[in-house]
């Protein structure tokens, strides 16, 4: 059984950050993703002792947990705190450079995924952006393992159909 | 073998290895034999890569995980802190109330008057947690877990 309380503080801000990057496409806001992580965090710690790795991983229950809390802090103030200009999924946020790297195909994907309703989001991004397995999805879903895989499907089904129809014809 | 249709569904399985080994390989004879369905793998497989490449990491600064950490303790204490602080007031509330019924000094119209703003807030609160115990269960995320 992982020991929460005894690991490394390198790995409890990996985790950290994992929540963060989770709570920040929810919340779209940077202090209420950190509070949202910093009540995750004091939950795992106070129930350590009923975390149990045969059930799942660590980093699935921990997203779990922020996720929830997310779904919390969205339905108790709306709208949100202070309402910050803040959304991951805007182009203008990042370093020019960074932009400028990116091929075509990438801000088309940048794109559908921010037109996408927020269940296929959440599920692509989860297994495509975290790299959950189904198991730990389904963990922090909710739902079936058979379910996740559908779903899944779906939303990817969705993401290639608006893509593509958008993608120059080849020529050759 | 499978039509494309009943492959296709189990094309995003397939690519991300969730499929079982029954199920995989039924996919592999398919595709070996059509380009439609491997072409549609190829460009699921090209969106994952994209997808992983769309997205800024967030990472929290450093003073915000500081702040995290070094507040876990103060927020664990907290709860037992809030605990401890009901109970001494109830306790001191309740020794003040019986107190105040056994008193030989004190009037029976003070008794009654005191007795009456007691029972009176005793009421009110009944009534705030009787609303919130009304609100708590029509609230569909009730069944949420931290």
């Amino acid at each position: 059984m992982t020991d929460i309380r005894s690991l490394p503080p390198e790995e409890l801000r990996v985790l950290g950050n994992h929540g963060y990057a989770l709570a920040t496409r929810m919340l779209r806001h940077r202090e209420d993703a950190a509070d949202a992580v910093q009540d995750a965090m004091h939950q795992i710690f106070r129930k350590s002792k009923t975390f149990d790795a045969r059930r799942g991983s660590l980093k699935a229950w921990f997203l779990t947990i922020v996720r929830n809390r997310c779904i919390d802090m969205r339905r108790r103030s709306a709208p949100l705190s202070g309402n910050e200009s803040f959304d991951p999924m805007d182009e203008k946020r990042l370093p020019a450079d960074h932009i400028n790297q990116r091929n075509e195909l990438v801000q088309q994907v940048t794109a559908a995924l921010a037109a996408m309703s927020d269940s296929n989001r959440e599920i692509i991004l989860l297994r495509d952006f975290e790299k959950l397995s189904y198991s730990e999805i389904s963990q922090v879903l909710g739902i079936a393992q058979g379910t996740v895989m559908s779903r899944l499907h779906r939303a990817r089904r969705q993401l290639r159909t608006d893509v593509m129809s958008h993608q120059k014809p080849e020529t050759s | 073998m499978k039509s494309c249709e009943e492959i296709n569904d189990q094309l995003s399985g397939y690519l991300d290895e969730e499929l079982t080994q029954g199920d995989s390989q039924k996919v592999d004879v398919h595709l070996r034999g059509c380009p439609a369905c491997q072409k549609i793998l190829d460009e699921m497989r090209l969106l994952r890569n994209a997808v992983a490449g769309s997205q800024k990491v967030e990472k929290l600064q450093d003073d915000q995980w500081e702040k995290i950490v070094n507040d876990l303790p103060s927020k664990a204490s907290a709860g037992t802190g809030w605990v401890l602080l009901i109970a001494g007031v109830l306790t001191l509330a309740g020794l003040g109330i019986w107190e105040f019924t056994v008193a030989d000094d004190v009037s029976t119209g003070a008794k009654l008057g005191g007795g009456a703003v007691g029972f009176g807030l005793l009421l009110l609160f009944v009534s705030v947690l009787r609303q919130r115990l009304i609100s708590w269960r029509t609230d569909k995320y009730k069944d949420i877990k931290y």
